[in-house]
């Protein structure tokens, strides 16, 4: 993140803090994106990612009053994100967890099929998604988390370091570890 | 590794004569095989063997903690990646995942709850206030009214009793027969009635209310008619309360469908002897649904007109019909479920 970034970032949560609901707006507008897909890939569920997100963002707000800026607001919110996925996963069944299903990641209406829509090869390649989404479902929550944040967000080591508390060295290490450990869940699943 | 043959040969005592001499009668046959084995082809070593070493290192941090140590500050994963195929092949298809395009309304949401949030804040505050102050009009009696309303089911249809600090009540016919949630909808009554004595108290049902509407207005008297009448033509069940004085407050609890909270909400927009701000807007349009919904246990929400058949439920929406066996269906919510929504209205 660059650092005009976060200097925004600290305008728009004091301004939040101070009450200034257009203030917290902004940070919502700028990071949903991304609070939403680090949910979707820890939970592998579309409904569910939104409800994470959704209870993320309030989480801050509520805890907002406390953040006292040690941390980059931005890390502070992802880790937000990944406990409340944690926590939302643990509420749900394993079975519900891992029945995710690509066709179900599009909007919930009836909606007409597209021309020159080609039922095969996105069957073929739903079915590759899911099994990759599957497999890092599988994957131990610290490995995962650190490969969410740095293959799927593009985070630095150290912002990684910074959200999930940990030392550089253990975040190379999870990195490393969880990509091999992806790696053998995703042998797995194809096996099935 | 090769050793000269002539070492094959050497066996100092070990070997009896004879032993010794059959072997090397046996000699060629013996080079040839040695000279087999050293011509083998030599493995070299693949791509990826330093990543294995490495994550083998890695794994197993305690075993060799300085190493680890050292690695730490030189050792990129991404280094060890790009030198393994086969892990790259794995991060690649995991980095190709789609990404989901947050859906219009998100941040409609979170505002929302937001807004709910400090408007609870707001209301704890206020009858924190209150009851400081030692509590005043129908508000004082409205949180006496959880532990009346035990006593309050016990009452006789239209009877009319007295009670020390709720003054004259009369209790609204059939209220302790209302099934707020599930009863079936009865003809509005005449709102007007609520525009009696200042002395007349009608407790409102308890909650829980699925909106909370505070409207303030300068003119209470007329703000008060014109909205009995209002909310006597939305609300299939309704429930007034009025209280005279210098704390004046007017409230209704009324039964709405669920697809006509939006059309309440315009009329109350539109009346123009009362304000109504953002915060009751929106806790209007929340319990608004304009159509059935169909929610299967695998999570998806279908939209559209529902209906129950047999062992189906069967979705139109568009001229398309789908349907939906039982077992995979959650759970279903028609546009027709009523809403409970409590009108406050005060100077």
């Amino acid at each position: 993140m660059e650092a005009t970034g976060q200097l925004q970032d600290e305008v728009l949560v004091e301004r939040s803090k101070a009450g200034d609901r257009d203030a917290f707006s902004e940070l919502v507008l700028k990071y949903q994106e991304r609070v939403l897909n680090v949910a979707y890939r820890r939970v592998g569920d579309r409904d569910m990612a939104l409800d994470v997100a959704q209870e993320s963002f309030l989480k801050a707000y509520k805890g907002l009053p406390s953040f006292e800026g040690q941390s980059r607001f931005y890390t502070w919110l992802h880790r937000i994100t990944l406990n409340v996925s944690t926590s939302a996963l643990r509420k749900v069944s394993r079975q519900a967890r891992t029945s995710i299903s690509p066709a179900d990641s599009d909007h919930g209406g009836i909606e007409p099929v597209a021309e020159g829509y080609d039922p095969q090869a996105a069957l073929e390649s739903q079915d590759e998604q899911a099994l990759v989404q599957q497999a890092l479902t599988q994957v131990d929550e610290t490995f995962a988390n650190a490969v969410i944040l740095r293959d799927i967000e593009g985070m630095s080591y150290p912002e990684i370091a910074e959200i999930l508390e940990l030392p550089l060295g253990s975040v190379k290490s999870k990195i490393h570890r969880g990509r091999l450990a992806l790696k053998n869940a995703l042998s797995k699943v194809m096996e099935r | 590794m090769s050793e000269p043959i002539e070492d094959y040969t050497d066996f100092g005592d070990e070997l009896s004569e004879a032993e010794r001499e059959e072997l090397l009668r046996d000699r060629e046959a013996v080079e040839h095989v040695v000279h087999q084995l050293q011509g083998l082809p030599r493995l070299s070593v693949p791509p990826d063997f330093r990543a294995r070493v490495m994550a083998g290192v890695i794994a197993e941090p305690a075993q060799a903690p300085k190493q680890s140590a050292e690695l730490d500050a030189d050792w990129d994963p991404d280094q060890v990646l790009a030198e393994s195929p086969a892990l790259l092949s794995v991060v690649e298809r995991l980095r190709a995942l789609p990404r989901l395009v947050v859906p219009r309304g998100f941040l409609s949401r979170i505002l929302n709850e937001i807004d709910e949030l400090e408007l609870e804040r707001k209301r704890n505050a206020h009858r924190e206030r209150l009851e400081r102050r030692g509590g005043s009009g129908w508000r004082r009696n409205l949180l006496n009214f959880s532990q009346a309303a035990g006593f309050l089911l016990l009452v006789g249809l239209g009877a009319t009793w007295t009670a020390p600090e709720l003054r004259t009540v009369t209790s609204p016919r059939s209220f302790s027969a209302q099934p707020w949630e599930q009863g079936a909808p009865s003809a509005p009554r005449d709102a007007g009635a609520a525009a009696e004595a200042d002395t007349t108290f009608q407790a409102l049902p308890a909650p829980p209310y699925d909106a909370t509407v505070e409207l303030s207005t300068g003119d209470l008297a007329q703000a008060g008619t014109a909205l009995s009448r209002l909310v006597g033509s939305y609300a299939a069940q309704i429930e007034g309360v009025r209280e005279g004085g210098a704390d004046a407050s007017w409230g209704w609890v009324l039964q709405v469908r669920a697809d006509r909270t939006d059309d309440l909400l315009r009329a109350l927009e539109s009346t123009s002897s009362v304000r109504v701000d953002t915060e009751d807007q929106r806790a209007l349009m929340q319990v608004n649904r304009e159509q059935d919904l169909v929610e299967l246990k695998n999570g998806v929400i279908y939209v559209g007109h529902v209906q129950q058949r047999g062992r189906e439920v069967l979705l139109s929406s568009g001229g398309l019909e789908r349907r939906f066996p039982r077992e995979q269906v959650l759970d279903t919510r028609s546009a027709a479920d009523l809403r409970r929504i409590r009108i406050d209205l005060r100077r």
